[in-house]
């Protein structure tokens, strides 16, 4: 049977077929659906974990038991995880592991862009690359041969172009694996009592040997004959893109990307005249291959940052087209009119509410500065203008940590407030040991956890605090204001973000508060799990003085009408199907002009 | 010529329906009996930004991604997002424009200004324009969330599949009881242009 497939629900269907019975993961773009699909097959124990590293804790302990396991995560969260997996990958697997990190190539919906291949380097583990769908299936049940084979975690790197991706996919059975025992005592994963951590490392590079043996006899890695003029090595989504411009050159593909073939790459470039490397992001395979001694360009001819586009590609490779008798047609150019249209937060957002009391209040406190460290999620939206709220916004959880550490910088100036601006996922997520270490080491802050009840930014996942699992079984919820009391932080405030006067008065409090404070605004988000809306509110125009209150809220459904006051002011007005009836406009218009009556 | 792939680069605004739109022409492709690939925008595109789905059919498609100068169309649910793409179109490509306007929050606020008139400019650019009223045939049909659906029908003109095999993708993904006005809108769409 053929269907159209997402890269991401490929991966999803190559651990079925594969026999996997544990995954797990934390959402991230461009990942989070590999999770989501997985979470459809009853013969999959899988769940959201906390966090990255928690996640990889529970797959290796899954393969330890002996389970074909996943674990799935984006390019930051595999910053996260490095730490259980690192030794991991010297110790060996029971049950076949494989890590699934996508890259966000192009910075889509991340603070950095991050070539994460580099790791399999570090972590001395192979790494496989699909470029279509086809291949995330294929790919994904291979990686479980080649772990129990050679005794390792596999690397699967994807990138946008391949995770949000579409492809035709022929599907296959799934195949249940027989367990390996499991061994109380294996001295492999017991270091200084088993195995020494130094012959693990000696191991670990005799097995990069083996592997390298098997990357140049295995078929994903394959020479394609074509103009022996030009030879160029390439992977992942980049092949497919330079097979298009380029189909009558010669081309190495390579779907195994770490340790690499070298003696067929030898081979290839001794019958190519010239040879070219086309990859993204970091030179990982031209560096390898220069160490190899061998003549190739590659990096020269692009740049470090972004997707590498068909065009990108043109224009690199321009000489190479020209020689094999290629014209470039000039395409039009872009349209100078058109403007910019950013992502925003939502029209009754609860960051737009709680945004614009802290901006309140700072216009009534004039002897203090209020300073913001941001965190992972939405609210990050409110980095940029017309908010600027957020001075910082680097890593899940950090917020937290580095409003301490600024409040300690400052050193009792009571100049500035210093607040952290997180969420409850990203709360949970990595916040709390940085909450409990701002309140042991005694820090003067204010943490705002501002609840949306659940994982708004990757597309509205459940967490430990909305009760459901990701197989969409209810349990009680963790209650994030027990938990910060149970951290040991002495003023808690829960407030409805929309309502204005109460949020303001607990903001204030709180920054006046010695100590660390925590302030919790609770409104569910407005798109996930499901869109909420209520009856629109609306603008009485013969009340409206034009004063621009309700503007400043920055409520994408508040618009600037065509209609004046008798003094020349633009009166407001709200667009009817933005607006989803969160009446807080209506709360902080000084004149009651709008009514939802 | 560099490829047989067909190029369809559809546009518009997180809401709209584009998403869905591409998966049918997906399906519609596929079911014909060619290789498919697809590309879309996901993660902060949902919060109103720019929502561009490409899709490619043909013998054989390595890559998802259309680029720049290579759509045969380029379906706008949107005018600044139509405006936005048209570059992506080949010289003799044809842009199908949804007279709808999205207001970015760069306008409401006040920083920028929406182009005038949009159809024209592209038109004064060389490109062919055909503009419709996808909106005004939804309201009319009952129902302003099958515009989708309706740009399908005007889209399903100049390409070369039956309508038979749209309508029969169109029963396989709309849940049963959207069915019925779904079909209609994508019939509304198809006679809309022989209709003036
Ligand atoms: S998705 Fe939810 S949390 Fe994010 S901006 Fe929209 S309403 Fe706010
Ligand atoms: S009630 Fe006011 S603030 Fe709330 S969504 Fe509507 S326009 Fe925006």
């Amino acid at each position: 049977m053929r269907r159209i497939m997402l890269g991401n629900e490929a991966i999803a269907r190559g651990a079925y077929e594969a026999g996997v019975r544990v995954a797990v993961g934390y959402p991230g773009t461009p990942s989070s659906e590999i999770m989501e699909f997985l979470g459809r097959f009853d013969e999959i124990y899988s769940e959201w974990s906390v966090n990255e590293k928690v996640a990889m804790d529970v797959a290796i302990g899954a393969s330890l038991g002996g389970v074909r396991a996943i674990v799935v995560m984006k390019h930051a969260g595999l910053n996260v995880a490095s730490d259980p997996f690192y030794p991991i990958c010297f110790m060996g697997v029971n049950g076949g592991l494989v890590l699934v990190s996508s890259d966000d190539v192009g910075a889509v919906s991340s603070p950095t862009e991050q070539d994460t291949r580099i790791y399999a380097r570090l972590f001395h583990i192979p790494m496989l690359e699909p470029s279509d769908s086809q291949e995330a299936k294929d790919f994904t049940a291979l990686a479980y041969r080649v772990s129990e084979r050679f005794d390792t975690p596999v690397f699967l790197r994807t990138t946008n172009g391949v995770s949000h991706s579409m492809g035709v996919v022929r599907l296959g059975k799934r195949r249940e694996t027989r367990l390996p025992a499991f061994e109380k005592t294996s001295p492999k994963f017991r270091p200084q009592g088993g195995v020494h951590p130094t012959v693990m490392h000696e191991n670990a590079h005799r097995r990069l040997k083996r592997l390298e043996a098997f990357a140049n006899r295995t078929r994903i890695n394959r020479i394609e004959w074509g103009d022996r003029r030009v030879g160029i090595v390439s992977s992942a989504s980049p092949y497919q893109s330079v097979k298009e411009i380029l189909p009558e050159a010669s081309f190495l593909k390579l779907g195994f990307t770490y340790p690499l073939p070298e003696a067929l790459i030898r081979e290839f470039a001794a019958q190519v005249k010239e040879l070219y490397v086309v990859e993204e992001l970091e030179p990982f395979i031209e560096d390898q291959i220069k160490a190899m001694g061998l003549q190739v360009r590659g990096q020269d001819l692009r740049s470090h940052g972004g997707p590498l586009s068909k065009e990108a590609l043109r224009d690199g490779l321009a000489e190479v087209l020209r020689k094999l008798g290629k014209k470039r047609v000039r395409p039009r150019a872009s349209q100078p009119g058109a403007i910019a249209r950013f992502p925003t937060l939502c029209a009754g957002c609860l960051h737009l509410a709680v945004y614009y009391a802290i901006r309140r209040l700072q216009r009534g406190m004039k002897d203090r500065e209020i300073v913001i460290m941001g965190d992972i999620g939405c609210y990050s939206l409110g980095i940029a203008a017309p908010h600027n709220m957020l001075s910082c916004a680097f890593a899940m959880g950090s917020g937290i940590g580095a409003a301490h550490g600024f409040s300690r910088a400052i050193n009792g100036d009571r100049n500035k407030a210093i607040l952290a601006y997180i969420g409850d996922s990203t709360f949970l997520h990595a916040g709390m040991p940085a909450l409990l270490d701002a309140v042991y080491n005694q820090s003067s802050i204010t943490v705002v956890i501002a609840d949306n009840r659940t994982t708004a930014m990757t597309g509205g996942q459940e967490h430990a605090g909305t009760g459901v699992t990701l197989k969409g079984e209810r349990h009680p919820p963790v209650h994030i204001v027990e938990i910060c009391k149970a951290l040991g932080v002495e003023d808690v405030h829960e407030v409805d973000p929309y309502d204005f006067e109460r949020t303001l008065e607990a903001l204030r409090q709180a920054i006046e508060f010695d100590g660390v404070s925590v302030v919790i605004p609770i409104q569910a988000c407005r798109m996930f799990p499901k869109k909420l809306k209520e009856k629109p509110y609306r603008v009485l125009s013969d009340l409206c003085t034009g004063c621009g209150q309700c503007l400043n809220l920055y409520c994408p459904a508040i618009i600037v009408s065509d209609e004046k006051t008798a003094k020349g002011r633009q009166k407001a007005a709200i667009d009817p199907f933005l607006c989803v009836g969160c009446s807080f406009c209506a709360q902080i218009c000084p004149v009651d002009a709008i009514t939802c009556e | 010529m560099e490829n047989s792939t067909k190029n369809v680069l559809i546009v518009g605004v997180g809401g709209q329906g584009a998403i869905l739109a591409s998966n049918i022409l997906s399906e519609v492709a596929m079911a014909s009996g060619f290789d498919v690939k697809k590309n879309e925008a996901h993660g902060q595109s949902q919060r109103g930004g720019t929502v561009p789905s490409h899709v490619r059919f043909g013998r054989r498609v390595y890559s998802p991604v259309i680029g720049i100068g290579e759509a045969d169309v380029v379906l706008a649910f949107e005018e600044l997002e139509g405006l936005r793409f048209s570059h992506f179109l080949r010289r003799d490509g044809r842009l199908i424009l949804n007279r709808q306007r999205i207001y970015p929050a760069r306008v409401t606020s006040g920083i920028d200004r929406y182009p005038e008139d949009v159809a024209s400019m592209l038109r004064e650019d060389g490109i062919e324009v055909v503009d419709v009223d996808a909106l005004g045939v939804a309201d009319r049909l009952g129902n302003p969330l099958v515009v989708s659906t309706v740009l399908l029908g005007v889209l399903s003109n100049y390409l070369d599949f039956s309508a038979r095999r749209w309508k029969g993708v169109i029963r396989k993904v709309v849940p049963e009881k959207h069915r019925k006005i779904n079909l209609d809108a994508f019939e509304a769409g198809r006679v809309l242009l022989r209709n003036g």
